[in-house]
């Protein structure tokens, strides 16, 4: 039964990782992609790994494994913000980002934004 | 207590993990077999006032919601800066974000003084 | 049927899959038309890697493997952290040219 769900994980996230990397060829932009690559690609690894934690069931595996996928949990979105920007770069679209529409109501305690502090208003304007 | 508050935001991260994997998968499936790709689109939106530490880990929690990407935060006016794989959907995953991610994160770490 | 609960043959068919991810990356990484998409195949390329050492290490029950595995995923995390940063800090503006060393971004920069 164990060695059976064991089988099922790993070949579930082998396919999740095909999935991901057709998505990385099939997908229009650069930003689209990175969504592939990273996500799926880590949800692979992660289903693939929980796989083999059920088929060798020991503290040796066991440790290394939750290791791997924990390091991968914590990488991510780092991954994912810096590809998204390398990506905004490449494609000329920081405009579009920085002029893209402002959804919702800000959510003070006074409903208006918190006003600034003269450390803050003194910084130069970040460099696009 | 902040112990108890910690370990639901542990869970809602690792659950975050696994939708946002799946719903991926979906978004690519459906771009290559129905041959139309969502239109990805740029998005902002005012975060709850909450302390830098807090602001970056709900920009982690958000890259980890499907089909979504902290690109860039801005304190002064405390906005963020997303990248929607479909655009289309922007206000429901706002109000996803502020219902699950905000309420613990400013418990945890608090409005910014 | 039963083959398939021996985890040595269920980590030679992943082994199969995830080589065939990795030649959907390699393509990405030569044709990519940005900078940008050569390091997201880069990391696609680096989830496949760190999956073919589960393989490597179920086929033979040994944990080396995994060690590797948590290698590659330090040693690619960096590496992707850094290509990234590097191409959001302003690359040649046109297609990179294969001589373009340092020097000549700095030029660029400038």
């Amino acid at each position: 039964m164990m060695a059976a769900l064991a089988s099922i994980l790993m070949l579930a996230g082998a396919v999740i990782l095909v999935i991901a990397a057709w998505g990385v060829v099939r997908l229009p932009d650069a930003l689209a992609r990175q969504h592939a690559a990273t996500k799926a690609g880590t949800l692979a690894v992660a289903v693939v790994a929980l796989g083999a934690l059920l088929a060798m069931p020991s503290g040796d595996w066991a440790w290394r494994l939750v290791a791997l996928v924990g390091f991968l949990l914590v990488t991510l979105p780092v991954a994912s913000h810096l590809l998204a920007r390398a990506a905004l770069r490449e494609q000329r679209l920081d405009d579009a980002a920085a002029r893209s529409p402002l959804v919702g109501h800000e959510t003070g305690a006074e409903g208006r934004i918190a006003p600034r502090s003269p450390r803050e208003t003194g910084s130069a304007p970040r460099q696009r | 207590m902040k112990l108890v508050i910690a370990l639901r935001l542990l869970l809602i991260f690792a659950w975050a993990l696994v939708t946002s994997g799946i719903a991926t998968i979906r978004i690519i499936l459906s771009a290559s077999l129905g041959g139309d790709a969502p239109a990805a689109g740029f998005v902002r939106f005012y975060y709850a006032p909450m302390s830098d530490q807090g602001a970056t880990i709900l920009a982690a929690m958000i890259t980890l919601t499907p089909g979504t990407t902290a690109i860039d935060i801005d304190p002064d006016t405390r906005t963020m800066t997303l990248h929607l794989l479909d655009g289309a959907g922007a206000e429901g995953a706002i109000a996803d974000i502020r219902r699950s991610f905000e309420p613990p994160l400013v418990r945890l770490f608090g409005a910014r003084p | 049927m039963n083959a398939l609960l021996d985890p040595a043959v269920v980590a030679g068919l992943v082994a199969v899959l995830s080589a065939i991810a990795a030649g959907l990356g390699v393509y990405r990484l030569i044709a990519g038309p940005t900078n940008a998409d050569r390091i997201v195949a880069l990391d696609i390329l680096l989830a496949a890697a760190v999956v073919l050492c589960l393989c490597a290490s179920l086929a033979t029950g040994r944990t080396v493997f995994l060690d590797v595995g948590l290698g590659v995923a330090l040693t690619g995390f960096v590496g992707t952290i850094g290509w990234a940063r590097a191409v959001e800090r302003g690359m040649p503006r046109e297609a990179p040219a294969k001589g373009a060393g340092p020097r000549a971004r700095a030029k660029e920069r400038s």
